[in-house]
């Protein structure tokens, strides 16, 4: 071992049937008696807010925001501060997929760090260790793994551009895999974010910063991902959990590793397109692997073990299995694209060719892209882009 | 705290090839404009009083006295150890991030643009012998030596980036607003053009 790697996963991961049952329990582990409850209005209207304060209805919530928005800002994560100051909470419940769990990461950084304003804490690693908020997050989506990575990303209100904080203070204490949590999500949600998963996992594996650790939990949020995609957009319950363990488990790995082009690239497509993130991973994974075929060839080679099987492995030869893991990438999101009918080209978003350029200059500005082990040019980036045009 | 003599040849280096490198190379030109107008730049090592700051006006970019007021971007080596990594050319600064070894205060895709053309500017200023582990083979639009002549007897001051392509790409998008409202009434594509900065979802 002659590199030099970090490695941080402070957060307890209660997952499986019933999981949600125990949130009294952590609250008072946590001392937290009287917390703030954050989701969204799709979630309410889904009932699924109705459903958590159901279940924990030993539990006394002194405020409940619901109106967290899809790209959150951060106005809302300072108003939601005053809220939990105003209300005297003393921890925070955070019920939700992305959006919400970065808000909540948001308002327990400015809380813990006892500022007004979260724009003073942007940035890589620069906060201290704060006060502790108790701070439980209940992901409903599988694939952000976001209640398990140390990265918020939140659109500055002023500028309305993406500012990304990185502090091990955003970790959550407790994350609560429930699988009653995920039953109505939409297939087409549960292939995307699925996908999603697939991304952190295998650009974890490949990235600059792939430690001994981080290879683990990519590589079982692969096999678990590889068994199960298919069968949960089919709305099958234990796959649905599988699925969300493996985005845990994905989340946790690239919060380690870190990711690369394909995030690169598809931070640009969602900010210039609106593509939603998990379809332009979707879209965006076989052509980047072969960008990077070259430089990851051994990587990609022994990852054909984990997305399929061992008789899939030792039946292809062992020059061809990166470019078998492609291919069998290729397949299964025809399969989705069959079941779902998720749409996989840019021209079926409203692409015109004049938006490439601007989403591969938004591409090589991105945070992502700097780890990705091979270093690309603009028009790297357009090649890719033209391929899925 | 007493600073360490090479980690300082080697950021003042990089202060004083920044602009003559972003006023000759047209990559590390596209990447200085794309950066804010305005912006004031720290760099040094934690705990350790600044080594260099920059200031970045419209077409300059220039070595200031180093302060220990707040920069809108502060870039800091969490040791010495991990900073001489850097500015000796053992790792790229990707590499340096990627390893946590680095503190960032501000804006990370300012940063980012920042790392892309101190990429750049390595590669003009170490020999390829060095360069080839971390930085993939670029063309060099000027001399080696003549960036090793500016850091020596130029003056950042009178180093001013032409804003050419700028200025072109705001006659085309001149051009494309009158285009879009001509066409269908609607400027719309040029509000795509304009939001490119919108939030995207999250990791
Ligand atoms: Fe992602």
């Amino acid at each position: 071992m002659d590199k030099y790697f970090e490695f941080n996963n402070g957060t307890k991961i209660l997952c499986g049937k019933n999981a949600l049952n125990n949130l009294k329990y952590e609250l008072d582990y946590l001392g937290s008696s009287c917390p703030l409850l954050l989701s969204d209005e799709g979630l309410e209207t889904a009932k699924i807010v109705d459903f958590v304060m159901k279940t924990a209805k030993n539990i006394k919530f002194n405020a409940v925001f619901t109106k967290i928005p899809a790209d959150s800002s951060t106005l809302t994560i300072n108003q939601i501060a005053r809220l939990y100051k105003n209300n005297k909470c003393d921890g925070i419940v955070a019920l939700g997929g992305g959006s919400v769990i970065d808000t909540a990461k948001g308002v327990k950084l400015i809380l813990n760090q006892s500022k007004v304003d979260i724009m003073d804490l942007a940035g890589n690693e620069i906060v201290k260790k704060g006060k502790f908020i108790p701070f439980v997050v209940i992901p409903t989506t599988c694939g952000t793994g976001s209640e398990c990575t140390s990265v918020a990303v939140i659109k500055n209100s002023k500028t309305k551009t993406k500012l990304e904080f990185i502090s091990s203070e955003l970790l959550p204490d407790v994350a609560i895999l429930d699988e009653r949590l995920t039953k109505k999500l939409p297939p087409k949600l549960v292939a995307s974010t699925g996908f999603d998963a697939l991304v952190h996992a295998i650009e974890a594996y490949t990235s600059l910063q792939k430690n001994p650790i981080s290879d683990i939990y990519a590589t079982t949020a692969i096999k678990l991902i590889g068994s199960n995609i298919i069968d949960a957009i089919g709305g099958d319950d234990n796959a649905r959990l599988n699925m969300a363990l493996a985005s845990n488990l994905a989340g946790t790995a690239f919060s380690s590793a870190m990711v690369g082009i394909v995030h690169a690239i598809g931070h640009a497509l969602g900010a210039v397109l609106n593509i939603p993130h998990g379809n332009a991973m979707m879209m965006l994974l076989p052509a980047c692997m072969r960008f990077n075929l070259d430089k990851n060839f051994i990587e990609y080679s022994s990852l054909l073990l984990y997305f399929t099987n061992e008789d899939e492995y030792i039946s292809a030869k062992p020059n061809e299995r990166a470019k078998v893991l492609i291919e069998k990438i290729e397949e299964t999101i025809g399969l989705i694209k069959q079941k779902t009918g998720i749409m996989l080209s840019l021209k079926e978003y409203g692409a015109k060719e004049k938006d490439l350029n601007v989403v591969a200059e938004k591409a090589l500005s991105d945070g992502a892209g700097i780890v990705n082990r091979k270093d690309f040019s603009k028009e790297d980036v357009l090649n890719i882009l033209n391929e899925i045009f | 705290m007493k600073k360490s003599s090479i980690i300082n040849i080697v950021f003042n280096v990089l202060g004083k090839a920044f602009g003559y490198v972003c006023k000759n190379d047209k990559r590390a030109k596209d990447l200085f404009f794309a950066l804010p107008k305005h912006l004031t730049i720290n760099m040094g090592i934690y705990g350790e009083s600044t080594y260099i700051s920059l200031e970045k006006t419209e077409n300059q970019i220039l070595k200031v006295k180093p302060t220990k007021e707040n920069a809108d971007l502060e870039v800091l080596f969490k040791t010495r150890y991990a900073a001489r990594l850097v500015l000796l050319g053992k790792i790229s600064v990707s590499e340096s991030f990627a390893r946590h070894d680095i503190l960032l205060k501000g804006d990370i895709n300012t940063a980012v643009r920042l790392v892309r053309i101190i990429n750049i500017i390595e590669y003009y200023l170490f020999p390829r012998i060095i360069t080839y582990k971390f930085l993939p083979k670029m063309q060099k639009e000027i001399s080696s030596f003549k960036v090793y002549g500016f850091t020596l007897f130029g003056n950042s001051k009178n180093c001013k980036i032409d804003n050419f392509n700028a200025k072109i790409k705001n006659v085309t998008n001149k051009n494309a607003e009158k285009h879009n409202k001509d066409t269908d009434g609607s400027d719309k594509n040029l509000e795509k053009l304009q939001n490119v900065e919108k939030v995207s979802e999250k990791v």
